[in-house]
């Protein structure tokens, strides 16, 4: 009897055993769950890069939140604001709830701001054309779409393939690209130096950069636009903040440019002014603007 | 009028002239490309253009903006009694630069002929000097005290909207403000350069004409009023034209730094306190030290360029606390 009470007891502690080995096996089998958690359905972007690829990765309906210069694509323009890609808040971005928040690296606290309110962050590398395709791997991969991230940079591939092919064997057009100046004159302008964004799109695109500066978007004045004598210039001073006012800036600046009449690119009526913002966010639609400048230079057009 | 016991003033004031007129002559020829000399001659372009569009307009833009910061800060400091005060001490500059960041926000282009942001700023200047002269009068009377706090109050005041502007705009605007507030040189078209360099000569005149004003009012308010000096109508006077020569400035260079509060210490260590000597020479002086700076800014990086502001802190600043450790600045 004691034996077989004691069977009994062993029984129930060997059951007891079973169990919490079970519960453990159970609990170990939850880990690799936990480590991968499910997809994001509440997302909110930082920076305007981060927005269209969200939207370019077919995310845009899980996207709550985004930063106060995001304007592509126009569905945006309804969603909360979240500050700018410097300086995000916290606090806004926490009533959002959301269950992922990208962010650029950037001299602020908002990844331990977040981090000490439980809020799941993926930091992202701004900047170069390599970054974009990183870009857009990360963020896929972050928001457990990878697959779709792969068919998107497959997409951009190709298709800058087939600039590359369509401007191979074409001497190259040199080209000067103007990001920035003080509002309505021709002056105190911030151009594209060598090994920046925009200079590698032109490079695809059959063109040359004749900016060779150190810095990657130097200050230069009109002297050195005449002296540089680019075939082409490209000028993205300005970009308005509606679709009347874009077309105004655009006005305005074509007609500044016409009277530089020493510049070789306003003689030659290659002066290209544009207030697309494309041309100034590093993301999937880089693609677009390298078949523009395509078309600019080389007169080749894609369908 | 300047006898043999008045040399230094006829040495610093000629000295300093020929100077001026020096870097005038000499400064175009300076910039990111060669100019070709025998093609400037035969007027062959591009090198006649450059030289004489885009280069004397900046050399000249240089000089009056560095001579007129420089004579407004010199102003400033003997009227205010205040070694620190600067071209931007009494709130004028800052008005000009919110009105500049208005327009810009708003997406003022052209005002009348005038680019927006040039309209913009001058009438940002014209209404803190007007907020400022009325803060600061009080039974009819204006006080240094009086100016000096109203101004930097209201100062105060428009670099907290500035930031607000600047906050609220979208992304084009934010940038361009951002671009507007660092403040540098340029060429630009010679009927605004030349309405502009009228102005500050006319101002500058008058400014160094009543020189003894400024020499008694930098003593003291009760000083300068027993010698028979007009304090409330000079300081009245003094405000109006040193705002002047800092709004058209800031309009049309945005905020350079450092000129307005170095020129008038450096000169008063070597050629002493007496404003009429002071004045005329902070001018000329103040305009080749910018010109130069603008012009050693454009060679140093070419073709890219360092503003002129930067070049001038990290020459004169040196210098400037040298100077204060020698003892030798009023």
């Amino acid at each position: 009897m004691v034996t077989s009470s004691a069977g009994a007891g062993l029984t129930i502690r060997a059951r007891r055993a079973v169990l919490w080995f079970a519960c453990l096996a159970v609990c170990a089998g939850d880990r690799p769950l936990q480590a991968q958690p499910a997809p994001p359905a509440r997302i909110v972007s930082t920076s305007p890069n981060i927005t269209e690829t969200l939207f370019a990765l077919g995310l845009g309906d899980r996207v709550v939140g985004v930063s106060k210069f995001c304007r592509f694509p126009p569905a945006v323009a309804a969603l909360p604001k979240v500050g700018t890609f410097l300086r995000p808040d916290a606090e806004i971005i926490a009533r959002l709830r959301p269950d992922l928040v990208f962010v650029h690296t950037g001299p602020n606290a908002i990844v331990a701001q977040l981090d000490a309110l439980g809020i799941r962050t993926t930091t992202i590398a701004p900047g170069s054309l390599a970054a974009v395709f990183s870009t857009i791997r990360d963020i896929g991969a972050a928001a457990g779409v990878p697959a779709r991230a792969e068919r998107l940079v497959g997409d951009i591939t190709s298709r800058l393939e087939r600039v590359t092919i369509a401007v191979a064997g074409r001497p190259r057009r040199t080209v000067l690209i103007i990001v920035g100046r003080r509002t309505g004159t021709l002056t105190d302008m911030v151009a594209v130096g060598r090994g920046s964004y925009l200079s590698d799109i032109a490079a695809f695109a059959g063109g040359a950069n004749v900016l060779a500066t150190a810095t990657q978007y130097p200050r230069i004045s009109m002297e050195t636009v005449i002296s540089l004598a680019p075939d082409i210039l490209i000028d993205v001073g300005e970009m308005g903040e509606s679709p009347d006012d874009s077309a105004l800036r655009r006005r305005i600046t074509e007609g500044l440019w016409q009277r530089q009449d020493l510049v070789t690119a306003v003689r030659a009526g290659a002066v290209h002014v544009t207030t697309d913002d494309a041309f100034v966010v590093p993301g999937p639609r880089m693609i677009d603007v390298a078949e523009l400048m395509a078309t600019w230079f080389h007169g080749v057009r894609f369908p | 009028m300047i006898g043999s016991a008045h040399r230094p003033f006829a040495v610093w004031l000629g000295g300093s002239a020929a100077l001026f007129v020096t870097a005038a002559i000499v400064l175009p020829f300076i910039g990111p490309s060669r100019i070709d000399l025998a093609g400037v001659w035969h007027g062959q372009e591009p090198d006649w253009s450059i030289l004489t569009r885009l280069r004397v307009s900046r050399t000249l833009l240089g000089l009056c903006a560095g001579g007129a910061l420089a004579l407004a800060g010199s102003l400033f400091q003997s009227m205010l009694r205040d070694a620190l005060a600067t071209p931007y001490t009494l709130g004028v500059s800052t008005g000009a630069s919110l009105g500049a960041v208005l327009a810009i926000a708003a997406g003022l282009h052209t005002t009348m002929g005038v680019t927006g942001v040039w309209a913009g700023a001058l009438a940002g200047a014209a209404l803190v000097l007007l907020l400022v002269m009325g803060a600061a009068r009080k039974d009819r009377q204006v006080s240094v005290s009086g100016l000096l706090l109203a101004g930097i109050a209201i100062n105060s005041v428009c670099g907290a909207l500035i930031l607000l502007v600047h906050g609220l705009t979208g992304v084009s605007q934010s940038f361009a403000i951002s671009r507007w507030l660092i403040g540098s040189l340029d060429a630009i078209e010679f009927p605004t350069l030349t309405a502009y360099m009228a102005l500050v000569a006319a101002v500058s005149v008058i400014t160094i004409r009543r020189a003894r004003q400024w020499n008694l009012l930098a003593v003291g308010e009760a000083w300068a009023a027993t010698r028979g000096a007009p304090v409330t109508q000079s300081l009245v006077a003094g405000y109006v034209a040193g705002s002047l020569l800092a709004a058209t400035t800031v309009a049309l260079a945005g905020p350079i730094g450092f000129v307005g509060l170095v020129v008038p210490h450096l000169l008063r260590a070597r050629v002493g306190g007496d404003d009429r000597l002071v004045m005329p020479c902070a001018f000329l002086v103040g305009g080749v030290l910018l010109a130069s700076c603008d012009a050693l800014g454009r060679v140093l990086l070419a073709p890219a360029e360092v503003p002129a502001g930067a070049i001038t802190a990290f020459i004169g600043a040196p210098h400037l606390i040298w100077v204060v450790r020698k003892g030798t600045t009023r």
